[in-house]
């Protein structure tokens, strides 16, 4: 997949009407939806349904120009859209359903659906999705040899001796390996909004 | 110091670098750009990367992305397949990242159980021998406040899962609403049972939250999910690349690399639950994953205090103990912290503190000791110098157990803790008074000896709990009582007294039959005994630290010395010293030395000023109890005087000679003078309990109303004293004092009760009374205080 941004997905979103534009734009943000959909306790049809009527309606308020880039993060605005279809969707559902008994029983997990809660959720969510896309775009610029040094040192926390060893490296190749994906990354994150 | 290597950087970021590396590795980012750009950029990375780890973004390998498979089971229906007929499944509980946990009955046994399926497929095939083990072990963790383990199975699926006990309950914070700070450690202190007692089994629980905390009806703790102590990897989920663990509860070393989960990992979400408990906020609560994970790792928490203002400060130390980003600066289990907390909750004294302020002190310390090298190469300063100021140096950076700095801080409670003690070693030392011939032989000595034996069991009982601070004071009593005891026994006894008088003349003996003694005590006795202290003293200065046992050491080493010396034959003792021989040379002596001093020759001016200081103080002494008296030897006694009217007007005026001598010394003001006026400092409130004294005295033939008021008030100007001291830490009153109330209980016991058996008794178990309230008063008043703060 190319390396696109959020600002020429939207450039595109504006300037045409055509498939490939929608397809970008659900490639970017449709599994965020329907991740934090299943989140919000809708199962995975329902999230389905939700990310679609979400892009639905943030397509044509975009096109409606209720979008200001100054005002505030794409982000935000796409979260107030899918949250109120979310919400949407779960009145029409029984309660009982969507969430265990949080004050009794073995309840091992956070359940509690605050505002805060929904927030955090979301904006993992979207936070993953923007790091997932830099990953993948940093995995295909840098030599395979580099890239996974960095993986196997920084992510998997294989100890550096082994990873030079496994890689026949230097110890300060690796090192240097981390710094220089970890600086391209970065970029990319910055780029990307 | 050269650069330092990107692996020292990382370790740095992570808070994992050596205690020893860290200062240097800070003073040489004081004066490197180029470190510090270094420095700055890995930070920004290592967010990053933390954010990469907590969102797992990727668990590729060999540049294709595997995708994880999950087992779902998400339905009763399927559960129940899975299961087949050993459990009923009753309902869905709940789901997370490690699994899925369904309500269920056991039909033999007929009791409900809690199922958790460990859903994530990788996992499942992945764990470890190792990781079952782990969870054999949660099965045999058999405690109240643990939600236990009954037993982990496999489907005929092949998917694996766990037979819990089901709790009934609210969460933890929702329980703990609407209690008082007392409740709320209750039930804390519970939990951190709970943790303590699988920590003690080697299980870390990695997951500790409110959420996996339940209160039942009965008010009783229940720590759930130990599921991620069974997991593989604990952070990074492969199945969605999802942390696991709770971030806003996560330690440092859980969120940065390389990861190294110990027990402080518990004590560390402990803290922040701690915390929680305390204030009803986070320590840290950022929204934001990349900023949460920062501020784990670098930000210190806000002071609980700040946020609530009646938090105790003793709890607010040990919830920032617990919240060290360094574990090893942690409390080590979850039983340390429970420990912290019982010394608190039981009124004494705790010891955590916020190590980022020493870390401060440590860091300028290491700055200056660079420095200070530099001037010794180049022969700015002397070795001598050098070796002083790095001795001083590595003191402060090496401080003293605190709780022995306690023991020497006046505090009321261990002022009342010392002077208990001393109340008993002068009662044992009153059975002296006494042959006590209506008493048979064997028991003379019983009280003494029992407060000794009484004395060492509660200072070494107290020192395996722990609690130095009234160990020493235990010990202490217990080492004044050594030497006491077995003269006591051996005079009583009549051992070791036959042979040896001939030896040294009885010199010694008289000297305690000049106090008061009617024990007959050999020079032998007093060889051996001395002998016995000098041993306890340094056994007891092995096992506390205590500087305590310093000053006993040397008094039993002089002792023990002098017994030699008289032994010897080298007995003769010059009491009638030419007080004219020694007043002069001593002023002269004193004078050099300030002259030295004000010269800049300090180094020379110790020897002559403390000797001269030392001469003059003990030829006044010797003047004014002489039957010379100062007026007799500058001029003439003046006749209106009577014999120990002069005594009291030489003490008084050695009393204002050492006041005007310390006033000069500090006036001058250097370091040299000021050591002198605060040895001279020492002498005022002594001279003045002397006065006291000498105004009760036969000789002075005052009348009678007027000898019993000034009886009177000796013990309580000396009590005063002693409590006094506690003011503005003035142990030269505290020692007066203590001295005063050994002259009163003289006194008392020489004019009224010397024919009491009763009386030496009744000061031993008044002694060992007022020490056991002294440990036992704070207690209760930190439950009052506790209650009042509800």
């Amino acid at each position: 997949m190319e390396w696109v941004t959020t600002t020429q997905v939207l450039e595109e979103l504006q300037s045409s009407n055509d498939a490939p534009a929608w397809q970008r734009l659900c490639g970017h943000f449709h599994t965020v939806v329907v991740n934090f959909a299943k989140h919000m306790g809708l199962s995975v049809p329902d999230a389905e349904d939700a990310a679609q009527e979400t892009m639905l309606a943030f397509v044509k308020a975009f096109r409606d120009g209720k979008y200001n880039r100054d005002k505030g993060h794409l982000g935000d605005w796409l979260f107030g859209i899918a949250k109120h279809v979310i919400l949407n969707v779960r009145k029409r559902q029984p309660l009982e359903q969507l969430m265990a008994d949080k004050t009794t029983g073995t309840s091992f997990w956070d359940m509690i659906q605050d505002d805060h809660n929904i927030k955090l959720s979301w904006e993992t969510e979207w936070r993953h999705m923007v790091l997932a896309k830099c990953f993948e775009q940093a995995r295909r610029e840098f030599d395979p040899k580099v890239f996974k040094a960095f993986e196997l040192y920084a992510l998997t926390q294989t100890a550096v001796d082994k990873v030079a060893q496994q890689l026949e490296m230097s110890r300060n190749a690796v090192y240097i390996a981390k710094c220089r994906v970890l600086s391209r990354l970065r970029e990319l994150d910055g780029q990307f909004e | 110091m050269d650069c330092p290597e990107q692996e020292t950087i990382e370790h740095y970021i992570s808070g994992q670098l050596e205690a020893s590396k860290l200062a240097e590795f800070e003073v040489h980012l004081e004066t490197c750009g180029h470190c510090k750009t270094k420095l700055a950029k890995a930070r920004e990375n290592e967010n990053l990367l933390s954010e990469l780890r907590f969102l797992g973004t990727t668990t590729s390998s060999g540049g294709d992305s595997v995708t994880t498979q999950r087992v779902h089971i998400g339905t009763v229906e399927r559960a129940q397949e899975l299961l087949g007929s050993k459990y009923r499944v009753i309902r869905m509980v709940g789901h997370g990242g490690a699994g899925e946990v369904f309500q269920t009955i056991d039909p033999i046994l007929d009791r409900q159980v809690a199922i958790k399926f460990l859903t994530r497929k990788d996992t499942a095939e992945k764990i470890s021998k190792q990781r079952w083990q782990e969870a054999r072990l949660l099965g045999q963790l058999n405690h109240p406040n643990v939600a236990q383990v009954y037993g982990i199975g496999e489907s005929e699926g092949g998917v694996r899962y766990i037979v819990m006990e089901w709790v009934e309950g609210l969460l933890l914070t929702d329980a703990w609403r609407e209690m008082g700070l007392q409740q709320r450690l209750g039930l804390y202190l519970q939990v951190l049972d709970g943790i303590s007692a699988a920590h003690r089994r080697g299980i870390i629980h990695r997951d500790i939250k409110p959420s996996n905390i339940l209160v039942t009806a009965a008010n009783k703790a229940k720590v759930l999910d130990f599921g991620i102590a069974v997991d593989e990897q604990p952070l990074m989920s492969a199945d969605e690349g999802r942390y696991r663990g709770t971030p806003a509860f996560s330690a440092p070393e859980q969120i940065s690399a390389p990861v190294k989960v110990s027990p402080a990992t518990d004590v560390f979400a402990l803290g922040i639950l701690l915390y929680d408990l305390l204030t009803d906020t986070l320590p840290f609560d950022e929204t934001d994953p990349a900023e949460l994970f920062d501020s784990i790792k670098h930000k210190h928490p806000e002071l609980p205090s700040a946020i609530q203002e009646k938090i105790p400060i003793a709890l607010q130390n040990i919830c920032l103990k617990a919240l060290e980003k360094n574990p090893h600066r942690r409390y080590r289990t979850a039983r340390d912290l429970l420990d912290d907390i019982n010394r608190y909750l039981r009124g004494e004294k705790v010891w955590s503190r916020p190590s980022f302020l020493l870390d401060k002190v440590q860091q300028e310390v290491f700055y200056h000791r660079q420095k200070l090298k530099v001037w010794h190469d180049n022969e700015l300063i002397t070795q001598r110098e050098y070796d002083k100021l790095e001795n001083i140096y590595e003191r402060m950076i090496s401080p003293d157990d605190p709780s022995i700095i306690e023991a020497r801080k006046l505090s009321f409670s261990q002022v009342c803790l010392y002077l208990g003690g001393w109340v008993a070693v002068l009662g044992s030392f009153v059975l002296f008074y006494k042959t006590w011939d209506q008493i048979p032989i064997y028991w003379r000595p019983a009280p003494a000896i029992a407060a000794t034996v009484l004395m060492v069991v509660f200072g070494l009982a107290m020192w395996r709990r722990k609690e130095s601070r009234l160990s020493v004071g235990f010990l202490a009593t217990a080492n004044l009582l050594i030497p006491i005891t077995i003269l006591l026994t051996l005079g009583q006894w009549e051992i070791l007294s036959a042979n040896d008088f001939s030896w040294g003349k009885e010199t010694i003996y008289n000297l305690l039959k000049g106090a008061g003694s009617h024990v007959i005590v050999g020079n032998m006795q007093l060889y051996y005994s001395s002998w016995c202290w000098l041993a306890f003293s340094l056994l007891f200065l092995r096992l506390t630290k205590s500087s305590i046992f310093v000053l006993f050491s040397i008094i039993a080493f002089l002792i023990w010395l002098t017994t030699c010396y008289v032994i010897g034959g080298m007995e003769e003792w010059k009491p009638d010293i030419i007080a004219g021989r020694y007043l002069f040379p001593g002023i002269g002596m004193f004078v050099l030395g300030t002259v030295l001093d004000r010269r800049k020759y300090t180094q020379y001016a110790w020897p002559p000023g403390a000797a001269g200081l030392t001469m003059i103080v003990i030829t006044l002494s010797v003047i004014a109890l002489s039957d010379q008296t100062l007026f007799g030897w500058i001029y003439r006694k003046p006749e209106f005087l009577k014999d120990y009217e002069h005594h009291l007007l030489s003490f008084m005026c050695n009393g204002v000679i050492y006041l005007g001598l310390a006033g000069v010394c500090r006036l001058l003001g250097t370091r040299f003078q000021r050591a002198l006026a605060q040895v001279l400092s020492w002498l005022g409130p002594l001279h003045f309990l002397a006065v006291l004294r000498i105004l009760d005295s036969d000789k002075l033939d005052l009348p009678h109303l007027h000898r019993m008021f000034y009886r009177f008030l000796l013990p309580v100007a000396s009590l005063a004293f002693v409590f006094g001291s506690v003011v503005r830490q003035m142990k030269s009153f505290f020692f007066s004092g203590l001295i005063g109330i050994a002259a009163a209980v003289h006194k008392f016991t020489v004019e009224h009760l010397d024919k009491f058996f009763a009386w030496p008794v009744s000061l031993i178990i008044t002694g060992i009374i007022w020490m056991l309230v002294s440990w036992l008063v704070p207690r209760w008043k930190a439950s009052v205080a506790l209650k009042r703060q509800q």
